[in-house]
């Protein structure tokens, strides 16, 4: 453990080092990332301007749960988008021979390479609306809410892990479904929305779609003191199961991989 | 014109060696659109009527716009930058052909089968979903539609392209295509019409073309429009249509001054 967090800090520090090299571009993609977030908000704001709820969901309570996915967002494509980009193309290239063969983990090189940091003004941006709305509204939110939420939030980053873990590892037995970080990066949109809305899709569907509605919705409820014990139980469960599916899923897959022209 | 037409044939078989990566993009769009469409079905249970519009004119709105946007937006054009940035162009520049009509024709191909699955898609939604839409008789304002959206085709085929011409100046293209990308989908009425942003936004909206990409179409298709104001936004849009293609063209003369593909 201590040996992968060394790793990790370096990776840090390596990838610190690129985005000095190419301020340009950080500075593109830090700015294309706040307005994604910007719109995002003005987004809900308008569609909600003239209603008091959709889906039993109160207006404040869509913008908290807009501004927790930006929170969310913004951790997760900064840690790990850009490495699940990086899967198909490892697969279809045959470079993943060489992650096989480094002496540590294959699940942690895959998945903890490349560090994003222009997503990282997604979190204060989110942050700064979660406490504006809060102060605004006269919500008063304890310390305790506060841990909880953000401890919520980190079970939804791993079930979002893990689901983006367990799409991208497909692509190393189908390599042509190069495609499949984009589709992720739009299904994993509706987590912004209420559960409420995917009901009246079919149940098949919206069992499908369950864990990826839980991600944000979870940690939202407990800031509104709304959470119920089979939520919690069903949260965790799912998180749990879907940390050890994907993990074997992925030992699974290399199995089956062949590399390029061997 | 034959070889134009072999180059529609093979982007076919392109997407044909990819079906599932194909099938998958589709998976995407539908679940993007069932989205936006029960959040406006979820809204309008609550009224009426919102904005101006009535629940069917917002229906139609958004499962028309599964349909226009890979009509007016589908694009293969985002590959010259890239085709800039490696190289690769150079391939291109020796060969007897067009590079504005290969990528005219690998537009042709893209549009023509994402609009085959749109149509199909919308088909089954609507028997499913049983909406109450809209289906615009009025020849005349059919004839505007369509006119409407060859405009907005052509204004984006051009937006795209001179996005792409960037990469004769930069390597770092994609933060310009994504920022641009966050705008289209905002003011183009990708998400909701235009008309129903607050009056100053919305009036930013009407000064710049993306609103010829989506909302103007469907806003022509809804007869919302008058003859007056339908023939002003024509003028406009191709106003913009022929300003960005000189611009393009421009840029796509000093880009070549300024190319080079080292190694290549």
């Amino acid at each position: 453990m201590k040996a992968y967090l060394k790793i990790y800090k370096m990776l840090l520090k390596i990838n610190f080092s690129s985005l000095v090299m190419y301020r340009s571009n950080f500075i593109n993609s830090t700015l294309s990332s706040m307005a994604w977030a910007v719109f995002n908000f003005v987004g809900i704001i308008i569609l909600t301007s003239r209603v008091s709820t959709v889906f039993g969901w109160k207006r404040e309570e869509l913008i908290v749960l807009t501004a927790s996915f930006t929170i969310l967002t913004g951790i997760f494509h900064m840690l790990f988008s850009k490495n699940f980009e990086r899967i198909p193309k490892l697969a279809n290239s045959g470079d993943l021979d060489r992650i096989l063969l480094y002496p540590i983990d294959s699940q942690f090189s895959v998945s903890f390479w490349e560090i994003h940091y222009s997503h990282l003004i997604r979190i204060p941006v989110g942050i700064g609306i979660l406490f504006y709305l809060f102060g605004l509204l006269k919500i008063s939110i304890t310390w305790q809410q506060i841990i909880m939420f953000m401890f919520f939030l980190v079970v939804g980053l791993i079930i979002q892990y893990c689901i983006w873990f367990l799409a991208t590892t497909i692509t190393v037995r189908l390599t042509r479904l190069s495609n499949i970080p984009e589709v992720l990066y739009s299904v994993t949109g509706i987590a912004r929305y209420p559960r409420e809305l995917f009901r009246q899709l079919t149940d098949y569907v919206f069992i499908f779609l369950l864990p990826l509605t839980l991600i944000i919705v979870t940690p939202v409820k407990v800031l509104f003191n709304q959470l119920t014990l089979s939520e919690i139980f069903l949260f965790f469960g799912v998180a749990i199961s879907f940390l050890y599916i994907s993990r074997k899923f992925w030992k699974y897959s290399l199995r089956y991989y062949t590399s390029a022209s061997s | 014109m034959k070889k134009y037409f072999q180059i529609i044939k093979g982007t076919w078989a392109e997407y044909m060696v990819y079906r599932l990566s194909f099938v998958l993009w589709r998976v995407r769009i539908v679940m993007q659109l069932l989205v936006t469409y029960f959040l406006w079905w979820a809204i309008f249970s609550q009224h009426e009527t919102l904005f101006g519009y009535t629940q069917s004119m917002m229906l139609t709105y958004i499962l028309l716009s599964a349909v226009v946007r890979p009509f007016v937006m589908g694009t293969r054009t985002q590959e010259v930058g890239m085709m800039i940035n490696d190289g690769s162009l150079s391939n291109y520049l020796t060969r007897p052909i067009n590079l504005f009509r290969l990528f005219w024709s690998r537009d042709i191909a893209d549009k023509s089968l994402n609009i085959i699955f749109a149509i199909g898609e919308i088909a089954i939604l609507i028997l499913l979903l049983k909406p109450s839409i809209i289906l615009q008789a009025n020849i005349t304002v059919l004839l505007f539609t369509f006119l409407a959206l060859v405009i907005g085709v052509v204004l984006f085929f051009y937006f795209s392209m001179l996005l792409s011409l960037l990469g004769f100046w930069t390597s770092e293209i994609w933060g310009p295509r994504f920022l641009s990308f966050i705008l289209v989908e905002f003011f183009g009425g990708m998400l909701f019409p235009l008309d129903i942003l607050p009056e100053s936004l919305f009036r930013v909206s009407t000064l710049l073309p993306f609103s010829y990409f989506i909302y103007f179409p469907l806003k022509v298709y809804l007869g919302q429009l008058s003859v007056i104001s339908m023939i002003s936004g024509l003028g406009v849009g191709l106003v913009w249509a022929l300003g960005l293609k000189l611009l393009t063209e421009l840029l796509w003369r000093r880009g070549l001054m300024v190319y080079s593909s080292e190694g290549k």
